[in-house]
C-alpha cells in the first residue's frame, strides 16, 4: 500500500511542498488501512482532529494544481429530457408519429406502453455569443450559455431509476459504495474545520429515490457522509441541545466533561485518540455556530433572496437550497449537493405540462446562483454541475387510453444531457453530439466514470490516485474502468 | 460463444438492420468518405486500413494483445480473450467501436483516430460488417453458442418451471422435440423453424409480457447465431474442462497450505498458557515483556464488555472481588460464556461478516425484508450453544441437504435450524422483488455479492476479482469464480430466480410453533364462526355492534403464518458458463462446479465429491432433487487440513479479544493480505481449534486464560503504540456501537433484556433521526432492533455502525464530532441520564459523595478516583446552585437536577466510552 501511495503524481502536477505531501500521504494511507481493516485506534485518533475529517490543520494537499474548490451539484433526479431541453432534432419533429420500436426494443424499460417518435412540444432557439441552442422551457438558463459547457453525449448503463442513480453517485450500479461527495470529502477534507466537507440540501417535500443511499460514504469512514442541512430549524441533526435546561448548566457540564477527559487522558499516556475525542467535543460545539450561521438567509439582502426567486411560491424552494449552496461553498464546503423531491424530471407522461413546470420551479434559481457566483467571483473556483441519472427516448411512451396527449418519454441510458459552469470549464461549448433522432450519443461519447473523472480533475484529483484498499482491491470511483476526462470542455 | 458474421441466408433480420443502417448513414454523411454512394461498405474498403495503423501495432499479427488481431477480418471475427469485439449491426455493443468512441481505446499517448475514421467504424458494423471476403471460420455454432441465449430470452416462459405451449427450450433434445405445435426447430432449415419463425414475428419473446418476466428481447445478432446452429443441423459438441491448475509454487504461499501443528515453544520462564509461551518469544527476540496484569476491576469490566457487550453489575463487581479462591478467573468466564448476553453479543461480530440486515435494500422502497430474524435468532443461539463451527458452516451453507425437510414427519428444532440457518446466503441487498429490477444482471449482481460475503467471511480471500479477469495477486481464475458460483447453482440460478420477496420462504417451521400457530388460527375461525351465527339470528342494535365488536377483537388475535426465509436446492440447476469480462452477454466455455484449485489438495476431485454427497439426500421415492453440491462444498471447508477455514475463524476471533488479528488483514489472508505476526502462533490456535470440536468457546477460554489478554493497557512512558502487534500490552479499545447504546440502557436500567423474535420498529423523525421504539420493559438490546438499511438508529450509525455493502469484517473507528453532537443534545440520552440519575438515587440515597460513587461503579466499574469524586462534588454542587438561581424548579428538586446533569457528563466521559 505506502509504494502504491508513494505515486502521488499525474500528468499536469504541480508538485508540492515535501512536508505537505508526506503528511497527505501519510493520512490517505492511514484512512487507507481504516477501511482496508488494519486501522487501530490510535491511528484513527491522530486523524480526526476535527469535526469533518480533515486530519490536518489545513485542508488535505489535492494530487494537482485544482482548478475549482468546490462542487455545486445541481442533481436533477429523474431524467430530463434533453430533446425537449437542450438538443433539438428537426429529424425527429419531421419523423414524427413514425414507427421506431423495434429499432430500440431493447432499450424501452415499459415496452407494452411504446409508442411512435414523437416531437417536441417545445420551440428551440439559438442564445448568446456561442449560439447555443436552448428550448423555450428554461428561458432564464438561455441567458447564461456563454457560462455553460453542454455534454449532449453522456450515457449511463442502466435504464432504471434506482441502478442508475446509484451509478451516477457512487459509480457502480449497486448499494453500498461511496458517493463522489464522499470521495470528494475524503481526498480533501474541508476547508472550514467546522463544516462537513459534503453537505446535501435535499428537498423538504420529500427525498429522492434511494434516498439517504444516495449520499452513502459506505466503505470510507462515516465522517464523509453527506450530511443532511435542513432550511429550518435544527440544520444538522443534534446540532441544537433537544431539552430544556438553563445554559449555565450546560456550560458547567461541557466543563465537567471536559476536565474528567483530561484526568483520563493524563493517566494514560501514549494514547492519542483520547486527545481527538476531546477535540471533537470543542468542535462540536463551535459547529452549532457555524452550521446556523451558514443557513441564516435573513442575512442576505432583499434583492439577493428576489433574484432566487424566494418571493414566489414556485420557485421558492429551490431557490433557498441554491442560495444556501452559495453559502457553503462561500464557507468552504467542498461538495453540495442540490435535490429534488420524488421525481419531477420523470416525465413518462404528460411532458409538455410536466417538464415546463419542473423547468418552472429551477430555472430561475439554477441562474441566479450563476449569476451571482460569478458576481462574487466564486464562479472561478466553484463547479456547477447540473444534469439528472438519465435521459430519455425519442418515441413516446402512452398512457393507457393511448391519448397522445398525455403522452410523455421512457427512459433512455444512451443519450444524457448534462452541463458544467464555472471552475475552469470552458463557457459556450457543446461536446458531442447524438443520432438525428436523439436516441444514442454517437459522437464523443462521456461515460459516467468519464464524467466522475472529469469533475475530481477540476477539483485537483487524480481519480487513480483516489482510493482505498478494501479486500485486497484498490476501490475507487471510477472502480477498474479507465476513464478519460473531458478535456474538450476544460478552459 | 459465437465466433461467425453473419451468415448471407438471414435475409429478414438484413431488413431491420438496413432500416437502422439507413438512418446511422444518412446521419454521417459528414464524415469524410472515399466510397461512392452505391459501392456497398465493406471491410477492404472501409474499415481495414484505419485498424491497421492505428491498432495493428498492439492488435496485429505478431504482437496479439488481449489475444486479438484486428489486422485481419478473421482476427475481427474471432474477436480475443475477452471475447466478441464485433456485433454486425449494432455498434454500441460492439466493443471494436465502443472502447473506441469512449476514449479508452487507444490507450493513452497512442495516436488517437480521428472522428471520421469512427464514424467509418461505426458506418461499417452498423451496415452488417460486411466483407468482401467474408473470413472462413472453421468452428460453425454448437449448443454452447445457443444455450446461453435461449435461457437469458427464452426459458422464462418455455424452460425449468414454466412450459408455454408444452415447450421447452434448454436442451437440443426438448428444442426438437417442441410443444404442442410441433417441433420448435427443423433441422438444417432455420426459416421453417417454428423457434426462428415466431422470433421473426415478433411474437417472441410476447411485447406485453417482456417487463413481467424481466427479459429483455433477443437481439439481431442472438437470432442469427441461433439460426446458423439450426442452420448446421443443431450441432452438439462435449467441451472438456480445461483446469488451469495452479503451479506448484503458487501452493507454496502460506495460507494455501495447511496449518501445522506447530511445538509449543520453550521460553525463559514457566507459562501454562501455550499463548504466552509463542507470545513471549517473539517479545524477548525484540528484547520486550509481556506487560503487568491489569487491576482485577479492569480485567472485569474488560472481559464483561467483550464477552456479553455489557458494563460489570455492582454485584457481579463485589462477587468477583469477593471471590478470592484459586480459579476464580476461569469461574468468571465461564459464568459470561453461559450467559444468555454472551451469544447477542457474539452473534453480532458474525451477522456482520455476513451482511445481515433487515430489509432489501438496492432499491428505492428498501422493502423491510421479513422472516429473516429467524436466521439472526439461529445465530444467537448457536453462539449461545457453542455450536462446533464445523457444523455451523455447513448448516449456513447446505442445511437443507443436510436434512430431509419434505419428508420428516415432524419437524424437529434440529430440522428447523438448518433451513434457517441457509439464510446465510439470502443475506445481500437485492432489489429483484420487483420485475424491473430483475434481469439477470440485477439476479448476477446478487449472486455476485453473496460469493463475496461467503469467501470473505469463510475463506478469507477476495475472489470477486476473478468475476471479470484471474485475479491479479492470487491464483484464482475465473474458472475458479464461475466453478464456485456453479456449485450453488441450484439455489442461486440466475436463470431461474425466485424473486426477493415472498417466494424465497419455506413453511418448516418447528412442528411445535407451525401447531400452535394453527391452533390459535382454528380457536379464531371457531370464535368467529359462532359470533357470526349469533349474528345471523339477527339482535338488537346494541348485541349486534358487541357481536361485531367481538368478531374484530377475534381477528386481530390472528397471527402471519410462520414461515423462514430460506436457501433452498430446487434441482435443475442450469448449465453454468464462464462470463468473459463478467459481462453476462459474452459466455465463453460451460463451467463444471468447482472450488478453487489451489486450496484443493492434490489429487482431490470436487466431481467425486458431489456424487458422494449427493446420494442419500431424501428419502427413497421423494420428488427432491438435490445435488449434493453445497454439502459437498460445506464438507470439503471443514475439512481438518483445509488451509483457510480454521485459520480465518481463530484470527477473527484474535482480533475481537485484542482489536487486532494475527493476520492484520481478517478479510485477506491472499498475497496481497498482510502475512502473520505470529505464524506458528495461529497455526497452534487452528490446529487446536479443530482438535477441541472446533467449539468457539474453548478459544474464548483460552485466549482469555492467557497472560497476554489480561495485560495492563497502560502504556506509561511511550510515545506510539504502533508495535501493537507484539502484544506486549493491551490497546484501549472504544465500545463498539451496539455496546454504547446498550450500555446507557443497562446502567439506567431501562434495558429489556428479552432476547428473539421479530425484530422492534424504528421510528423516523422528520429531520431524519432514527430511534428504536421502546417496549414496555424498556428498549430491546440493539442486535434485536430492526436494521433497515436506509434506517439504522442514527446513534449506531454515529459509532460507525457499518453498511452492509454487502457485509462487513472490520468497523471503523471514528472520532467525530456528530458523535459528541448525540450524546451531548439527543433528547432521549438525556432522558437516560434522567433514569440512571434516579436508579442512582434510589440506590445510593443522598448523600452526593455516595451517589458519584455509585455512579462511577455503574457506568465504568470502579470507584472514581479521589480527584474525580472531589471534581464531581464540586460540579454537583455547581449544578444545583446554576439551577437554584434558574429558578424554575422547586429547590428541593436542584438536587436531582444537579445530579442528572452530572450523570449525563458521566455518560459523556472518556472513561465511560473507553475500555481499559
Amino acid at each position: 500500500m505506502p509504494k502504491a501511495l508513494s505515486l502521488v503524481r499525474a500528468p499536469n502536477v504541480t508538485w508540492i511542498r515535501m512536508s505537505e505531501r508526506e503528511n497527505q500521504i501519510s493520512r490517505r494511507q492511514l484512512f487507507g488501512q481504516v477501511a482496508s481493516g488494519v486501522a487501530t485506534a490510535a491511528l484513527a485518533g491522530i486523524l480526526n482532529e476535527d469535526a469533518f475529517g480533515a486530519g490536518d490543520t489545513i485542508a488535505t494537499t489535492p494530487h494537482q494544481t485544482p482548478k475549482a474548490r468546490s462542487v455545486i451539484h445541481l442533481f436533477m433526479n429523474g431524467g430530463p429530457s434533453q430533446m425537449d431541453l437542450f438538443d433539438p432534432k428537426p429529424e425527429l419533429q419531421k419523423r414524427h408519429g413514425e414507427e421506431y420500436f423495434k429499432e430500440i426494443a431493447g432499450e424501452v424499460e415499459f415496452p407494452q406502453a411504446a409508442g411512435a417518435l414523437m416531437r417536441s412540444a417545445f420551440e428551440f432557439a439559438q442564445h448568446g455569443e456561442s449560439g447555443m441552442w436552448v428550448s423555450d422551457a428554461m428561458p432564464h438558463l438561455a441567458k447564461q450559455v456563454d457560462r455553460l459547457a453542454m455534454i449532449r453525449s453522456m450515457q449511463t448503463t442502466n435504464l432504471t431509476h434506482e441502478p442508475a442513480l446509484y451509478k451516477i453517485q457512487t459509480g457502480s450500479e449497486f448499494t453500498g459504495r461511496p458517493s463522489i461527495g464522499s470521495w470528494v470529502s475524503y481526498g480533501l477534507g474541508t476547508e472550514n474545520r467546522n463544516l462537513p466537507g459534503y453537505v446535501v440540501l435535499d428537498d423538504p417535500l420529500g427525498l429522492p429515490v434511494n434516498g439517504i443511499d444516495n449520499w452513502q460514504a459506505g466503505y470510507l469512514p462515516p465522517v464523509h457522509q453527506g450530511t443532511r442541512f435542513r432550511a429550518t430549524g435544527a440544520p444538522v441533526l443534534n446540532l441544537q441541545r433537544d431539552f430544556d435546561e438553563p445554559d449555565s448548566v450546560t456550560r458547567l457540564e461541557r466543563d465537567l466533561i471536559a476536565r474528567l477527559d483530561r484526568i483520563h487522558k493524563r493517566d494514560r499516556p501514549g494514547r492519542p485518540q483520547l486527545g481527538a475525542r476531546i477535540a471533537s467535543y470543542e468542535l462540536a460545539a463551535r459547529m452549532q455556530l457555524a452550521a446556523t450561521d451558514a443557513l441564516d438567509l435573513t442575512q442576505e439582502t432583499e434583492e439577493t433572496q428576489r433574484r432566487y426567486g424566494l418571493d414566489q411560491d414556485v420557485t421558492k424552494s429551490y431557490g433557498c437550497r441554491c442560495l444556501i449552496a452559495r453559502r457553503l461553498v462561500e464557507r468552504g464546503v467542498r461538495f453540495v449537493q442540490l435535490f429534488i423531491n420524488s421525481q419531477i424530471w420523470d416525465n413518462h407522461s404528460e411532458i409538455g405540462t410536466a417538464l415546463k413546470s419542473a423547468c418552472d420551479r429551477t430555472d430561475k434559481p439554477v441562474t441566479a446562483l450563476l449569476e451571482d457566483l460569478h458576481q462574487r467571483g466564486l464562479l472561478d473556483e466553484t463547479l456547477v454541475v447540473w444534469g439528472g441519472e438519465m435521459g430519455r427516448l425519442p418515441i413516446a411512451q402512452l398512457t393507457a387510453d393511448k391519448d397522445p396527449k398525455k403522452a410523455g418519454r421512457d427512459h433512455n441510458r444512451n443519450a444524457i444531457c448534462t452541463w458544467m459552469a464555472g471552475g475552469g470549464i470552458k463557457g459556450g461549448v457543446v461536446h458531442g453530439a447524438t443520432d438525428e433522432l436523439g436516441f444514442s450519443a454517437v459522437e464523443d461519447v462521456v461515460r459516467v466514470e468519464d464524467w466522475h473523472a472529469t469533475i475530481l480533475n477540476q477539483l485537483g484529483l487524480y481519480h487513480e490516485e483516489l482510493f482505498v484498499e478494501r479486500n485486497g482491491l484498490k476501490e475507487r470511483l471510477t472502480g477498474v474502468t479507465h476513464p478519460r476526462i473531458v478535456k474538450e470542455i476544460l478552459a | 460463444m459465437s465466433n461467425e458474421i453473419v451468415m448471407e441466408n438471414a435475409e429478414p433480420m438484413r431488413r431491420v438492420i438496413a432500416i437502422v443502417a439507413v438512418c446511422l448513414l444518412s446521419f454521417s454523411a459528414s464524415s469524410q468518405r472515399a466510397l461512392s454512394a452505391d459501392e456497398p461498405v465493406q471491410f477492404e474498403n472501409s474499415v481495414a486500413k484505419v485498424l491497421k495503423i492505428k491498432c495493428g501495432d498492439c492488435h496485429g499479427p505478431e504482437d496479439k494483445e488481449a489475444k486479438l488481431d484486428l489486422t485481419s477480418a478473421a482476427g475481427i471475427v474471432l474477436g480475443g480473450e475477452n471475447g466478441k469485439v464485433l456485433e454486425p449491426g449494432t455498434p454500441n455493443e460492439s466493443s471494436l467501436f465502443s472502447r473506441v468512441l469512449s476514449g479508452e481505446m487507444p490507450p493513452e499517448g497512442s495516436p488517437r483516430l480521428t472522428k471520421a475514421e469512427i464514424q467509418t467504424i461505426r458506418d461499417w458494423i452498423a451496415g452488417g460488417a460486411k466483407f468482401k471476403t467474408p473470413p472462413k471460420i472453421a468452428r460453425p455454432a454448437t449448443q454452447h453458442d445457443v444455450i446461453p441465449i435461449l435461457l437469458l430470452r427464452c426459458t422464462a416462459c418455455h424452460g425449468t418451471r414454466r412450459k408455454e405451449g408444452g415447450l421447452d427450450l434448454r436442451t437440443r433434445e426438448s428444442i426438437l422435440k417442441g410443444g404442442n405445435k410441433g417441433p420448435a426447430a427443423v433441422a438444417g432449415k432455420p426459416a421453417e423453424s417454428l423457434l426462428i419463425k415466431r422470433i421473426h414475428a415478433e411474437e417472441m419473446p410476447p411485447r406485453r409480457l417482456l417487463v413481467s418476466v424481466s427479459v429483455k428481447p433477443m437481439t439481431p445478432s442472438e437470432l442469427s447465431t441461433l439460426e446458423r446452429w439450426i442452420a448446421a443441423g443443431l450441432p452438439t459438441v462435449n467441451s472438456d474442462r480445461h483446469v488451469t491448475r495452479p503451479a506448484p509454487a503458487d501452493r507454496k504461499f502460506w495460507s494455501f497450505q495447511a496449518p501445522k501443528a506447530h511445538l509449543v515453544p520453550e521460553v525463559k520462564r514457566l507459562v501454562s498458557n501455550p499463548i504466552d509461551a509463542f507470545v513471549e518469544r517473539k517479545l524477548n527476540k525484540n528484547g520486550l515483556t509481556l506487560a503487568a496484569k491489569a487491576d482485577r476491576l479492569v480485567l472485569l469490566r474488560r472481559v464483561c464488555i467483550d464477552l456479553t457487550g455489557l458494563p460489570p453489575t455492582i454485584k457481579q463487581q463485589d462477587d468477583f472481588l469477593a471471590d478470592t479462591n484459586p480459579g476464580a478467573w476461569k469461574r468468571l468466564i465461564n459464568q459470561f460464556l453461559d450467559s444468555p448476553r454472551y451469544g447477542e453479543r457474539w452473534a453480532r461480530h458474525w451477522l456482520d461478516a455476513a451482511g445481515y440486515a433487515d430489509s432489501e435494500g438496492a432499491q428505492n422502497e428498501d422493502r423491510v425484508r421479513s422472516h429473516i430474524w429467524r436466521y439472526r435468532d439461529y445465530v444467537v443461539r448457536a453462539f449461545n450453544a457453542d455450536k462446533p463451527y464445523d457444523r455451523f458452516l455447513q448448516e449456513q451453507i447446505a442445511g437443507d441437504e443436510l436434512v430431509d425437510y419434505e419428508n420428516a414427519k415432524e419437524i424437529t428444532p434440529e430440522i428447523y435450524d438448518c433451513l434457517v440457518a441457509t439464510g446465510f446466503l439470502r443475506t445481500t441487498p437485492d432489489r429483484t422483488f420487483a420485475d424491473i429490477t430483475n434481469f439477470v444482471p440485477d439476479r448476477l449482481e446478487v449472486i455476485a455479492d453473496e460469493m463475496q460475503v461467503f469467501s470473505s467471511a469463510v475463506l478469507g480471500l477476495t475472489v470477486q476479482c476473478a468475476r471479470c479477469h484471474a485475479h491479479k495477486f492470487d491464483p484464482i481464475s475465473q474458472h475458479d469464480y464461475y466453478g464456485l458460483t456453479a456449485i450453488f447453482k441450484d439455489a442461486l440460478d440466475e436463470h431461474d430466480w425466485l424473486k426477493s420477496q415472498g417466494p424465497r420462504t419455506l413453511n418448516f417451521v418447528t412442528t411445535k410453533e407451525r401447531s400452535g400457530w394453527e391452533a390459535n388460527e382454528e380457536s379464531v375461525r371457531k370464535e368467529v364462526e359462532a359470533l357470526n351465527k349469533e349474528l345471523e339470528a339477527k339482535p338488537d342494535e346494541t348485541k349486534k355492534k358487541e357481536l361485531e365488536a367481538a368478531i374484530k377483537a377475534a381477528e386481530a388475535r390472528r397471527k402471519p403464518e410462520p414461515r423462514i426465509r430460506a436457501l433452498w436446492s430446487r434441482g435443475e440447476p442450469s448449465p453454468s458458463f464462464l462470463l468473459l469480462r463478467g459481462n453476462y452477454l459474452t459466455p465463453g466455455e460451460p463451467i463444471s462446479p468447482d472450488v478453487p484449485a489451489v486450496l484443493s489438495p492434490e489429487g482431490f476431485s470436487f466431481q467425486e465429491a458431489i456424487s458422494e454427497n449427493a446420494t442419500g439426500l431424501s428419502a427413497a421415492g421423494s420428488v427432491s432433487k438435490k445435488t449434493g453440491r453445497r454439502l459437498a462444498l460445506a464438507r470439503w471447508l471443514t475439512r481438518p487440513d483445509h488451509p483457510l477455514t480454521a485459520r480465518v475463524i481463530v484470527n477473527r476471533v484474535w482480533k475481537h479479544h485484542f482489536g487486532l488479528g494475527i493476520v492484520r488483514t481478517v478479510d485477506n489472508f491472499g498475497v496481497a493480505g498482510e502475512r502473520p505476526t505470529h505464524p506458528q502462533l495461529l497455526d497452534w490456535l487452528a490446529t487446536e481449534f479443530v482438535k477441541n470440536g472446533w467449539s468457539i468457546k474453548w478459544l474464548h477460554r483460552t485466549i482469555l486464560t492467557s497472560e497476554a489478554w489480561q495485560q495492563t493497557s497502560r502504556a506509561d512512558g511511550v510515545e506510539s503504540t504502533n508495535d501493537a502487534p507484539l502484544v506486549w500490552h493491551m490497546p484501549l479499545l472504544r465500545m463498539d456501537a451496539e455496546v454504547i447504546r446498550d450500555s446507557l440502557l443497562s446502567i439506567s436500567g431501562q434495558l429489556d433484556v428479552t432476547p428473539f423474535g421479530p425484530p422492534d420498529a424504528v421510528e423516523l423523525r422528520g429531520d431524519g433521526l432514527v430511534t428504536a421504539k421502546r417496549s414496555d420493559q424498556g428498549w430491546r438490546r440493539s442486535i434485536f432492533i430492526q436494521q433497515r438499511r436506509t434506517r439504522i438508529p442514527t446513534l449506531l450509525e454515529n459509532f460507525d455502525f457499518p453498511q452492509m455493502g454487502p457485509n462487513c469484517l472490520q468497523r471503523g473507528e471514528s472520532i467525530v464530532a456528530p458523535q459528541a453532537l448525540h450524546l451531548l443534545n439527543n433528547k432521549l440520552v438525556h432522558d437516560l441520564a434522567g433514569h440512571f440519575a434516579k436508579r442512582v438515587r434510589e440506590e445510593a440515597g443522598e448523600d452526593s459523595r455516595k451517589q458519584i460513587r455509585h455512579a462511577w461503579r455503574l457506568a465504568i466499574g470502579q470507584l472514581p478516583s479521589a480527584e474525580e469524586e472531589l471534581l464531581g462534588n464540586d460540579l454537583l454542587a455547581e449544578f444545583r446552585q446554576s439551577w437554584i438561581e434558574d429558578g424554575k424548579v422547586p429547590e428541593e428538586e436542584a438536587s436531582q437536577k444537579a445530579l442528572w446533569s452530572f450523570c449525563h457528563a458521566v455518560m459523556n466521559s472518556a472513561a465511560f466510552l473507553y475500555i481499559d
